[in-house]
């Protein structure tokens, strides 16, 4: 009988705890306490800029909306709206775009909210709350350049009823924010290079390239950009803030080898001069994102499964996505090294014989600022340059006008890629037309062309006039994601 | 201590064993047995009083039996009452038993606890499944399909193990819609996949369906809950069973695929010069360098490949089952053994399963009992599915070097190297026990508990190899190795407590306790840059890069239960139900919920205006039920704001970064949730029922009718944020569903004669679902369009074939209709495209010519042109059933059939190098072909979904078709019974449908290519 109450009591006894503790996640209220955990939220935020959710529209949207590329056959509505200038509010690339500029500005939004106040050592601190900020600044600049009127974002979302009810901001407020932020940041931000992190020489340039904005958007009469108050006074803040970048620091310089800029085979080169922010993606990645496939999106779907440019550096195959158009090819200045060099027109095997050329259609010359030789399989270190030293450089020229400052800093470009001085002597109106076209060249297949033609008012002059494209809609801004309005009426 | 116990416990057993093979008798009887009617009983059980010698009767009746001489026969057989006959020196016995009515009276089990079947309150369907496991079927749920009344079983997929959609009267959910399933007392989880069990075991199934009855079950009652008995063991001789059977499967219908390589060439070149793109098929090579021959090349007999004969094969799949069972009146036991293939009809596409089970059932006292029951399955599956059988039929499978032929890098599709190369195989082992522990504490009062626990863990590895395969190509190599267990616990403790007061009034008390606990723990080994392949997953640490990730869930729910049955005269019975649940899934803001439920019922033939006036009914009994019942389908944490991680190079090396969202992927893209809502609770159920039960002419006629009505409100929904939220998904509640019907089940014995027999049944449901809320605005959005639809998206984005989701709940509609544009018909000129408001490629003839449906000039078959197009929950499904027996002979039918339910045919008219449905695109439009419902064909058209794209759904579908035919065994003493049968499954299917098949998922869009198999069994069962 004894035995029986043991055994009911041993059934009575499985009882549990209606309240588990999460083993396997970390909790909000948890975390962010030590200099650790922030600096692995900041990391978290830039993390956001690897998805493909984010990379693929980056390049998708500029490179096929502008004279520089088209897309290949059968990539879909998505991409072709960009190339014919007729998008509607389903472009998934668009939507994808926006939806994760705002994780990532949540996630920057969590950092500037978490190191406001910090227990641990107080510049740490700082330097978080400065990388927030410059993520903030990043996202918000993207999306007004991209969409014009959007939601702007200054606090984490954390609760329900934070989660509906945002509504557009006005493009003015919008830059109010950025150029508050940014200035912030280059208060908080030390000077320092870590491939991926933004330091307070980003911070500068990425204001020098919202000051330039504002500057030529108004003085060129681009849509929606009439509340700037002066054109000068922009001018100016953009001539100062590229400055700094330029006169004021010694850590990010101008890269004399052209062919280094885009080098990404050993960690120096990666990491080199030139780059003041990028997205980082190494070939060791374990998933795309990781690492990158961008190579592959230049190089034609017909070049060889495993090659050699003509300097020996070798290469795999395609996919082709992005199709190089001639017209753009054939207006660069014949000596140029950017076109003749950073651009391929043969593909040898590896005694050095041609294997390949272009032979028309999708199968074009295409740019070599995505190459990696030690890439495996389909993966490589290649990635979106986000702010080079040489687009800060001539935002420095352009804003500068035709001064010997102005004149020095394009002719510095121009030097390396093997072309002669400027034209002395122009008035500012045709100095700053040549400094734009000086960045077609300069900063091609980099994702700048489509943002430089709408902030100068140019899209129908260039897209229509020169290229003879047809726009339909959307020249200066996308429209918002239907989702968007769906999901929050 | 332990192992001595399980060494005596089986030295005990084998013991007993013993004890039913020896023969120790003296004399020897014989004779027959008969029914008053003058016919022969079979399978009635002869046995020796108080020992365990005993026979049963063959099939004339007769028996024979050694017995000692002083002995006392107990004679016993469902359905008549038993008899003693002290032998008394007798040799010969000619037995008449006569029928007893009140052992029609089945047992039903209605959770915790059983009732005459008589007695029930609620609505509760039972089925007797022992002669359905004669038909194959990876889960017992697959041989419930029709046969139900209430119960909606569809079966979207054939392939190897996979599961079942189970609806009991509707879906009364947004997320979760699936019945609980209990086995053997022990709450198992979802119904649809019950693999562990086999079906062989299993003797009956309870279907429980109102509040009343399933609200016992509290919390995850909402669906209703479906008990499963296996079987136990019986008083008297051993008696053990064979069955072995071997199914033929082969396509029900034909692939409707390019198998023409003209016809391939033609109509993808038209497609492509439509869209303004030059052909393909000239004669030359392609930017990847890949030859495509011309057309007159083709047609002077180019070489193709059949890939569809390559990737299938026809299957030959056995499955082996033994049961033993027997028992005193102290210890009984139960054994089976099961063992079948699962092979499917794709090459290489494995699955083999052993199943063990063994029950015992000991009286320790006079009043305590103690059984246990033990459930082992073990798994193997080697998984090949998905490789590409509609690949371009001119592909060659090797290439001129003897190497898998690939079209370009990035063809990863050769199904051939795919099926060489590619590694994907798992171990499932599973394992159920319980054990049960029963005091009779006195006449009126008696304690039960159950302790029980199951195991599930499967073992996978794979290996994606370079070149071949996307992953593998990219990480030169990838090699998995995952690993899953769940463990559950639930203990139950209950007293119930018995009396009759007065003579007319008996009441039954049940109280007691239940506590649950779950975890899932899950791990992934991950490596890749593999130098050699040739090991596969063997050996992961020979790669360059090794990952790791883990997770564990775990679960608890803690309850109290009770009811009460009160029964007057034994004619009034009500019953009256509660359970109070407390849930870890639950926000600290709802941590319990009560689920009360009460029921009526009146025996009317127990009145004397019935048993006088119309003696020829059996039974009429109305009954009446109200009550509440919930859904917990919440995840674990998603209470809180959880952090997610990720990966981020920066200063030469990955590190990982933590931060808000947790990734989940959705092809190459992302979904981000992790925000959490501390209010989330239980969905909860308002049950009415209405009911009548009716048997007449000796239960020659079984009849009955429910109508219920279920309100479902704080509906839960993974409500989709706006992106500016910087979250993808939350879980809410917010919404509710209406739920309405009827459900009719008529059994009738047309002849009921001593060898020949007939029966029919129909089962018929009718189910109204309609959407009443869709929650407030403040919590989720909602969309109104023009005409007055308030809706949201739901079910799969067919981002590249429409852009857009194509599913609906809308208001004051059934659930997931459909939501797209209206196709007029064909443009025949541009004239027309123009003049009806179109521009472009679309006011080209050739074109879709969408209605402006909202009528402002503007057609915008991707916006406001847009409203509710179809419905895919079916009208009504009913089913027939038929059985005949003639002699030795016997005969079952069973027709399913569904009415009404929109379904998409998404593969309608898809290009590309299979051809989705070849036999609509050969019918194009072209300006030689104008009358016709196809458009153009043109690769780059900006599709919208529309009503062109959705068919009736109704089908009725011959499910499974029996003959069987007991050999006479009467000479051989050895065996009892003897019978092969055959069994055809899927044997036609009547529809109008023009795609693959009808039957498809809840949403009703029909992806699927492949054809659903057709199969044939040829078995034997014999007992001894």
């Amino acid at each position: 009988m004894k035995n029986i109450y043991i055994a009911i009591f041993a059934f009575v006894l499985v009882s549990c705890s209606l309240d588990p503790e999460p083993t396997t996640f970390l909790s909000d209220s948890n975390f962010y306490n030590t200099a650790e955990e922030a600096n692995s939220a900041v990391l978290h935020s830039y993390q956001t800029m690897t998805f493909l959710d984010y990379l693929r529209p980056y390049l998708n949207i500029p490179t096929t909306a502008s004279e520089e590329t088209f897309p290949k056959e059968g990539e879909g509505l998505n991409i072709d709206q960009f190339e014919i200038f007729n998008v509607d509010d389903k472009n998934q690339n668009l939507e994808q775009f926006f939806r994760l500029s705002y994780i990532g500005l949540n996630r920057a939004n969590t950092v500037i909210e978490k190191t406001e106040e910090v227990s641990y050592n107080k510049d740490l601190g700082n330097k978080f709350q400065g990388e927030g900020l410059f993520l903030r600044s990043w996202h918000h600049f993207m999306l007004v350049r991209l969409f014009g009127e959007v939601p702007l974002k200054t606090s984490a979302v954390d609760e329900l009823s934070e989660v509906f009810g945002a509504e557009n901001a006005s493009i003015e407020s919008i830059y109010n924010t950025i150029i508050s932020d940014l200035n912030t940041a280059i208060d908080l931000l030390p000077i320092e290079r870590v491939g991926g992190r933004a330091d307070k020489v980003a911070a500068q340039a990425l204001l020098s390239k919202v000051y330039i904005t504002m500057a030529s958007a108004k003085s060129t009469g681009s849509p929606r950009y009439e509340w700037v108050s002066s054109a000068d006074t922009y001018y100016n803040l953009a001539s100062q803030t590229a400055s700094e970048v330029i006169n004021n620091q010694s850590v990010y310089t101008f890269d004399p080898d052209l062919i280094h800029i885009y080098d990404v085979s050993t960690p120096e080169a990666f990491n080199g001069p030139e780059h003041i922010f990028f997205i980082p993606q190494d070939r060791s990645g374990l998933i795309e994102g990781e690492f990158s496939k961008l190579s592959k999106f230049f190089i034609p779907a017909n070049a060889p499964s495993s090659s050699f440019l003509p300097d020996g550096t070798a290469t795999h195959g395609g996919f082709g996505v992005y199709v190089t158009e001639l017209p753009f090819l054939s207006s660069f200045n014949t000596n140029d090294r950017r076109r003749n060099e950073l651009v391929i027109d043969e593909l040898h095997d590896a005694s050095g014989n041609i294997r390949w050329t272009p032979s028309g259609g999708e199968s074009q010359p295409f740019s070599r600022k995505y190459i990696d030789p030690e890439f495996i399989g389909d993966n490589t270190s290649t990635h979106p340059f986000l702010l080079r030293y040489s687009d800060i450089l001539l935002i420095y020229a352009e804003a500068q006008g035709p001064t010997t400052e102005g004149y020095n800093a394009v002719n510095r470009v121009r030097n390396r890629a093997g072309l002669v001085d400027l034209l002395p002597g122009l008035s500012v109106a045709d100095f700053r037309d040549k400094i734009i076209e000086e960045r077609s060249f300069e900063l091609a297949f980099e994702g700048h062309r489509l943002y430089d033609l709408r902030r100068t008012n140019k899209i129908q002059s260039v897209l229509t006039g020169v290229y003879g494209k047809t726009i339909t809609n959307s020249a200066y801004f996308f429209p918002i994601p239907a989702i968007e309005g769906e999901l929050n009426n | 201590m332990k192992k001595l116990k399980n060494k005596s416990f089986v030295i005990f057993l084998l013991l007993s064993l013993y004890a039913s093979f020896s023969f120790a008798q003296k004399i020897k009887v014989s004779g027959t047995v008969m029914s008053e009617l003058g016919y022969s009983v079979p399978g009635t059980s002869i046995v020796e009083k108080n020992t365990p010698n005993g026979v049963s009767t063959d099939f004339d009746g007769s028996f024979s039996l050694h017995v000692n001489d002083n002995a006392t026969l107990v004679i016993s057989s469902m359905g008549y009452k038993t008899v003693e006959i002290p032998i008394l020196g007798k040799s010969t016995f000619n037995i008449v038993l006569s029928e007893d009515i009140s052992q029609l009276d089945e047992i039903v089990i209605i959770g915790y606890q059983t009732v005459k079947k008589s007695d029930v309150t609620g609505a509760v369907s039972k089925i007797n499944t022992e002669d359905l496991s004669e038909i194959p079927a990876n889960s017992v749920e697959e041989l419930l399909i029709g046969r139900v009344s209430g119960l909606v079983i569809g079966n979207p997929s054939d392939d190897p193990g996979a599961g079942l959609n189970v609806r009991i009267r509707g879906a009364s959910s947004f997320t979760a819609t699936t019945p609980l399933i209990v086995v053997d007392g022990f709450p198992l989880g979802d119904a649809g996949n019950l693999k562990q069990i086999n079906p062989a075991d299993i003797v009956s199934v309870e279907v429980l369906k109102d509040a009343s009855a399933a609200a016992i079950y509290g919390s995850r009652g909402a669906n209703g809950v479906i008990l499963v008995t296996t079987r136990r063991g019986k008083e008297g001789k051993m008696v053990v069973d064979f069955t072995a059977n071997a199914t033929f499967s082969d396509f029900a219908t034909e692939f409707d695929i390019y198998k023409n390589p003209v016809n391939l060439a033609v109509l993808t070149d038209e497609g492509r010069v439509n869209s303004g793109l030059l052909p393909i098929y000239i004669g030359g090579e392609d930017v990847n360098g890949t030859y495509f021959p011309s057309i007159s090349e083709i047609r002077e007999g180019y070489p193709t490949t059949d890939y569809v004969d390559y990737v299938f094969r026809t299957t030959l799949n056995n499955n082996y089952n033994v049961s033993i069972y027997g028992g005193t009146e102290k210890t009984k036991y139960n054994f089976g053994l099961n063992f079948n293939t699962q092979d499917g009809v794709v090459r290489d596409n494995d699955l083999s399963k052993v199943t063990v089970s063994f029950g015992i059932d000991q009286k320790l006292t006079d009043k305590v009992s103690l059984s246990t029951n033990m459930n082992f399955s073990r798994g193997e599956r080697s998984d090949n599915g998905g490789i590409s059988f509609d690949r371009n039929i001119l592909f060659p499978i090797y290439d001129e070097d003897g190497n898998f032929f690939k079209a370009n890098d990035n063809d990863f599709f050769n199904p051939a190297a795919l099926t060489e190369l590619r590694i994907n195989e798992t171990t499932t082992l599973d394992l159920i026990s319980s054990s049960i522990f029963l005091w009779e504490i006195n006449e009126n009062l008696k304690f039960k508990s159950q302790f029980n626990y199951s195991l599930g863990s499967s073992f996978q590895e794979r290996y994606f190899p370079d070149t071949y395969t996307q992953l593998g190509f990219e990480g030169k190599g990838v090699a998995f190795n995952d690993n899953f267990q769940n463990q559950r616990v639930v203990a139950d403790a209950y007293f119930t407590y018995n009396k009759v007061f007065a003579e007319k009034h008996a009441l039954t008390l049940l109280a007691g306790y239940s506590s649950e606990y779950f975890e899932v723990r899950t791990s992934q080994l991950r490596s890749q840059g593999f130098i050699n392949g040739s090991l596969g997953a063997g050996n992961l640490s020979l790669g360059n890069e090794q990952r790791t990730s883990n997770n564990f869930i775990e679960t608890a729910l803690s309850s109290a239960i009770s009811r009460v049955n009160y029964t007057f005269k034994e004619k009034v019975l009500l019953t009256f139900t509660g359970r109070l649940d407390g849930s870890s899934n639950f926000g600290s803001n709802n941590k319990y919920a009560f689920f009360p439920s009460g029921a009526i019922s009146w025996k009317m033939q127990k009145e004397p205006f019935i048993e006088d006036g119309a003696p020829f009914i059996d039974q009429l009994k109305p009954r009446l039920s109200y009550g509440i019942v919930g859904n917990q389908a919440i995840g674990p944490f998603e209470t809180l704001n959880r952090l997610g991680n990720g990966r981020y190079f920066t200063n030469g090396g990955f590190v990982t970064t933590i931060g808000p969202n947790i990734i989940s992927n959705n092809g190459i893209f992302i979904e981000s949730r992790g925000l959490g809502n501390p209010d989330l609770k239980w969905e909860t159920t308002k049950v009415l029922n209405a009911g009548l039960d009716f048997s007449a002419f000796n239960h020659r006629l079984d009849f009955s009718f429910d109508f219920y009505n279920k309100l479902t409100d704080d509906l839960l929904v993974d409500s989709a944020l706006p992106p500016t939220s910087g979250f993808d998904f939350l879980r809410i509640n917010a919404g509710e569903i209406e739920n309405q019907g009827i459900e009719l089940s008529l059994n009738y014995d047309v002849i009921r004669k001593e060898d020949f027999k007939i029966s029919a049944g129909i089962i018929f449901n009718k189910n109204e679902n309609k959407v009443i809320s869709l929650g407030s605005p403040e919590s989720t959005r909602v969309l109104t369009d023009d005409f007055g639809n308030q809706f949201r998206f739901t079910g799969t984005n067919f981002r590249d074939q429409y852009r857009s989701r194509i599913n609906v709940f809308a208001i004051d509609q059934p659930i997931n209709v459909f939501y797209g544009a209206v196709v007029r018909g064909i443009i025949q000129s541009e004239e027309e495209g123009l003049f009806n408001g179109f521009t472009g490629a679309a006011a080209q003839p050739g074109e879709f010519l969408y209605e402006d449906i909202n009528g402002d000039g503007q057609i915008d078959p991707f916006g406001a042109d847009r409203t509710i197009i179809g419905d895919p929950n079916p009208d009504f499904t009913a089913s027939l059933t038929f059985d005949m027996s003639y002699k030795n002979w016997e005969l079952t039918a069973l027709f399913n059939g569904s009415f009404g339910g929109d379904v998409a045919n998404i593969n309608k008219y898809s290009t590309g190098a299979g051809g989705g449905q070849t036999s609509n695109l050969l019918q194009r439009w072209s300006t030689d072909n104008r009358s016709t419902a196809f458009p153009s064909l043109r690769e780059n058209r900006n599709v919208a979904f529309s009503d062109w794209w959705i068919e009736d759904g109704s089908f009725v579908r011959i499910q499974n078709v029996r003959l069987g035919y007991n050999l006479p065994v009467k000479g051989i003493k050895a065996i009892n019974k003897a019978k092969v049968y055959f069994s055809g499954d899927n044997l036609y299917n009547f529809t109008n449908y023009n795609g693959i098949d009808p039957e498809v998922n809840l949403q009703g869009t029909d992806q699927n290519r492949v054809p659903r198999l057709r199969r044939l069994t040829l078995g034997v069962d014999i007992t001894f």
